[in-house]
């Protein structure tokens, strides 16, 4: 870029404050970790070490501010924010545009990770210094991210250190031979490109703060657990570490059905769920650390539960860093509808997870010694990795040395867990608690295996065996959606198994008699709900989804029976019996929306014409509406009647009647017009309490759009005549669109008084406004030729008006003029319309609400709990 | 103790069996040459949009077939049937992936998954949105 222009308006000084505070960040966070690191031996430390947290957090909340500021007032010479604002925006997104690109969700979480930070200095007491280096070194990782700073080596290779937030939008190299940024005052041209379409909605800016601080929290429970490993104890945390576990737990739940609530109001692909690896990415820590925290509830940790309870907490983070890296470097490619951006970190990223993974087990060797040997091994197989990582021989030399690594890491942790030896009666709940924890290993193995697959597959590249099970190039099956149905299914119904009756069974030994009675009181009484619920289900041909209903509402009613008869509704002993009763009903709920919803908007009459075309061509799925058309759909009479704009967004009004044709209710699908990132659709969604009737537009004709959004004289449209209009100089035309001022007439050949010309042209003068009140000149021409009259007819480009003169009336000093607006070919005016039929689906959002409280109640009961016992 | 090792035992067993699952069965991106040796097979087949050749959507006629051309990564181009409305922003999408099979010369595709280069991540060639004077 030229350097000697002077660029006009740029106020390139909240830059240098913001990079200032994500280097004071880094630089604190590093402090912090230090003064806490020692804090350990040398107590006076601890205080120093709070003063670099709170400035840490201090320098990342001004972070945030300056960036908020740079987006409200529109400041597009800083590429973040012209890349997801614009000056057309509404106000009340300009969160969601803060989080929408990735320097932005890692700003928002490291502000979460200084909250929690803040929050362990005020509340956990003895543990804070082993807490809080932990979670200043996550802190300073994660500034890297956004610290952008670029290194050369070896004299052409470029590493990039982070993503800059406040590169100049000039500067950017996207941006380069761009012509507008050699002019000096490009700044006053310059618009933003705005947020992604699909983002413009309310959960967007709730979801993903609530996402992130769940992800953020599931550092704490690491955090606690490595720290204390570090010193050698593993016991005196299991106790205070737990509501820290459950809190994590209920709020990374809460965002992830949040998550799954936008997908069902926001996007069309109809549903709730679907495996998506953005999706799973979420639903994968939560599953591992359910299963550490249950494992924590044993009131005698030991042996192998207490191996795994320690492994599950400190998997859940590593889950998260892992997901990030999956779903953040691009590495998944083709094998999600998600296009994933690589803004060039995965190895920034990666290094990230793999040194928080070798962490913990670094720490878990007891001997000083073996600690340094193993770390100084890690470091020369990493700098190896980097450099050779393209030889086959040498990442399988690394995985090798990386499973050795594992057994040492197993073998040493045996050696300091108490009770490996010791025997626990079937009938406890220490051995079903195991076994739930298991079944839910099971069930996120398999989801981050699938997942992980295309990033397995570029690591065991030319790897023998390995490279054959997970080809480089590879895709999903076609069924993996199905694949996924059937394992998670199958496990979902173990752990709702185990969830309906490990309230009756107590810690230790359970007589036989009674655990028989409730057992059998549960299984009769959860038949009940079944069969009232499958009366109003399509059963047929989907007879296989039942077992899992069933299942579910015996999670349901059991813990329901534990809260009637055990626990008497006292709220201190009810939170576990509420958050499985939710867990209960959410998954009843997916059963019979995910397995029962119906497509309803099947046109019958097209059968035929599709079977003729292929055999594969059964489901039809779409129905055609033109305007004004009334089409049976579901029990309802459907009249497409209107189309309503609110630029960018088109509606499409569709009245539902009854059979004796009364409204019963309008939906307004719509589709949010976006030139640069495609027409999005949206559904409108008609809720009751047993079942939604979802809509969304699969298709609108462009020339359609076009017509409802700027009217003018290109297209399959056609003309409508207004009517022909007596005018005199100064009068006004209003038309559906526009209105039209009769500015006079004008010659067009020059006149003199000598003779008459031949031939005589004058122009009729009209300003035609848009209704924005954009201007344009319109001039119709009569020509006068030997006393034969002929009019030319002229178009607005604007508005697609067309003026003809008719007649010329110099008495009456007035014209008469022939106007005609634009209309849609009637043929083009239609919209294909797809709704499909969710039962059931309340006792999903139910059953979510009812398990996030449970969960909560819990952690905040633990708490107290622990604030009583000192 | 002994029943928590039978537990993990058998917890490792449904492990290896869900791998087994999962990796009895691995598909690859294949080209239509490829999918055209197995037809009825379902494949992925990922290929660029050709706009140069005619893209036929009736609705009105039928709004479940949507025809349209792509040529996959040999240069081979294809004709493919999908049945279903022709999604809303697949004019400006450029790399499509279909799954689907192959059957007398032609791709009837079961699913469209588009990747619009602009709409999550920058293509090389972006224009800077200038304001209306």
């Amino acid at each position: 870029m030229d350097t000697s222009v002077a660029y006009l308006g740029e106020q390139t000084f909240w830059g240098l404050l913001g990079r200032g505070s994500v280097c004071l960040a880094l630089g604190c966070a590093m402090a912090a970790f230090l003064f806490y690191w020692k804090a350990e031996s040398w107590p006076g430390l601890k205080r120093w070490g709070r003063w670099a947290f709170g400035v840490h957090v201090l320098a990342i909340l001004s972070v945030v501010a300056v960036v908020l500021y740079l987006m409200l007032n529109h400041r597009f010479e800083y590429y973040y924010v012209w890349q997801h604002s614009n000056r057309s925006m509404s106000p009340r997104f300009i969160f969601s545009a803060l989080w929408e690109g990735q320097e932005g969700s890692f700003l928002l979480w490291m502000t979460w990770h200084g909250v929690l930070g803040i929050l362990v200095m005020v509340l956990s007491g003895r543990f804070e210094s082993r807490i809080m280096w932990v979670l200043s070194l996550v802190q300073v990782f994660l500034v890297t991210m956004i610290l952008g700073i670029q290194f050369v080596v070896d004299g052409d290779k470029q590493v990039i250190l982070g993503s800059d937030f406040f590169t100049l939008t000039r500067e950017h190299p996207a941006m380069r031979n761009v012509p507008l940024f050699l002019q000096s005052d490009y700044l006053h041209r310059l618009d933003g490109r705005g947020l992604n379409p699909l983002l413009q909605n309310y959960w967007m800016t709730i979801h993903p703060p609530v996402l992130f601080l769940g992800f953020a929290a599931t550092v704490l429970p690491y955090a606690w657990v490595v720290g204390s490993l570090r010193q050698g104890d593993w016991v005196s945390w299991v106790k205070p570490v737990l509501p820290w576990a459950f809190g994590a737990l209920g709020l990374l739940g809460a965002g992830l059905l949040m998550g799954a609530a936008w997908a069902y109001e926001a996007l069309s692909f109809g549903g709730f769920w679907a495996w998506d690896p953005v999706e799973n990415a979420s639903l994968v820590p939560w599953l591992a650390l359910a299963a550490g925290a249950h494992l924590l509830l044993l009131p005698r940790l030991q042996g192998l539960n207490h191996f795994l309870a320690v492994l599950f907490l400190t998997l859940a983070f590593i889950l998260v860093l892992w997901s990030t890296f999956l779903t953040r470097s691009g590495i998944l490619g083709n094998s999600s509808v998600h296009s994933f951006t690589d803004l060039g970190m995965s190895g920034q990223l990666l290094l990230y997870v793999g040194f928080f993974s070798v962490l913990p087990g670094i720490l878990v060797l007891k001997r000083r010694k073996w600690r340094a040997a193993v770390t100084l091994a890690v470091l020369l197989m990493g700098v190896w990795l980097a450099l050779e990582g393209e030889n086959a021989v040498v990442r399988g030399i690394i995985l090798v040395a990386a499973f050795i690594f594992l057994i040492m890491t197993f073998w040493s942790a045996t050696r300091q867990i108490r009770g490996w030896q010791s025997a626990e009666p079937l009938l406890s709940r220490e051995i079903w608690m195991f076994t739930g924890s298991l079944v839910l290993t099971l069930s996120w193995f398999q989801i981050i295996h699938e997942t992980s697959r295309p990033a397995f597959g570029k690591a065991f590249k030319n790897l023998s065996f390995l490279g054959q099970w997970y080809p480089a190039d590879y895709a999903p099956p076609s069924d993996i959606i199905d694949k996924y149905n059937y394992v998670q299914g199958l496990l979902a119904g173990a752990i709702l198994l185990l969830m309906g009756v490990t309230q009756f069974l107590r810690y230790r030994h359970t007589p036989w008699p009674t655990f028989a009675r409730h057992f059998a009181a549960t299984a009769l009484a959860a038949f009940i709900p079944t069969v009232l619920v499958s009366a109003f289900l399509p059963l047929h041909g989907r007879w296989h989804y039942l077992p899992l209903l069933y299942l579910a509402f015996f999670c349901l009613v059991g813990n329901g029976l534990y809260l009637w008869r055990v626990a008497r509704w006292r709220l201190k002993d009810s939170a576990a019996s509420l958050a499985h009763m939710g867990f209960g009903l959410l998954l009843a709920g997916a059963v019979v929306a995910g397995g029962y919803k119906t497509v309803v908007s099947s046109n019958p009459s097209e059968i035929l014409n599709l079977e003729a075309l292929s055999r594969d061509f059964k489901n039809t799925q779409n129905l055609l509406l033109h305007k004004g058309d009334t089409v049976r759909l579901h029990r309802y009479n459907v009249v497409y009647f209107r189309d309503s704009v609110r630029a960018p967004r088109v509606f499409f009004g569709l009245q539902f009647l009854d059979d004796r044709n009364r409204t019963l209710f309008t939906l307004w699908p719509q589709i949010q017009t976006n030139p640069r990132m495609g027409d999005v659709a949206e559904p409108s969604t008609r809720h009751t309490l047993w079942s939604d009737l979802y809509t969304h537009v699969a298709y609108v004709d462009k020339a359609k759009l076009k017509h409802l959004l700027q009217p003018d004289s290109s297209g399959s449209v056609g003309l409508r005549e207004l009517g022909t209009y007596r005018l005199r100089d100064g009068d006004t035309v209003h038309t559906t669109n526009a209105l039209a001022v009769f500015l006079g007439l004008r010659s067009k050949t020059p006149l003199t008084l000598a003779q008459t010309p031949d031939v005589l042209e004058i122009e009729a003068r009209f300003l035609v406004l848009d209704r924005k009140k954009n201007p344009s000149l319109v001039t119709p021409v009569i020509r006068i030729e030997n006393n034969r009259f002929q009019s030319f007819a002229a178009r607005c480009e604007l508005t697609g008006l067309r003026f003809e003169v008719a007649q010329i009336l110099p008495q009456e000093k007035s014209i008469e003029l022939r106007l005609s607006e634009p209309v849609l070919n009637p043929a083009d005016d239609f919209i294909i319309l797809q709704a499909i039929l969710f039962p059931g689906i309340n006792m999903l959002w139910g059953g979510a609400i009812l398990m996030t409280l449970g969960i909560l109640l819990a952690a905040v009961r633990r708490f107290l709990s622990l604030r009583q016992v000192p | 103790m002994k029943k928590l090792l039978l537990i993990l035992v058998l917890a490792l067993g449904l492990t290896g069996a869900i791998m087994y699952y999962s990796l009895a069965e691995s598909s690859e991106y294949a080209t239509f040459s490829k999918a055209s040796q197995a037809p009825g097979r379902e494949f992925h087949v990922a290929g660029t949009l050709r706009r140069d050749l005619e893209m036929q959507y009736d609705p009105r006629t039928n709004a479940n077939v949507f025809i349209f051309y792509l040529k996959d990564s040999e240069n081979q181009t294809f004709k493919v049937i999908y049945n279903g409305a022709k999604p809303q922003d697949f004019d400006n999408s450029e790399q499509v992936v279909v799954v689907g099979s192959v059957e007398n010369d032609v791709f009837h595709a079961r699913q469209i998954l588009l990747k619009c280069p602009s709409k999550y991540n920058d293509g090389p060639q972006m224009k800077v949105a200038e304001r209306r004077l």
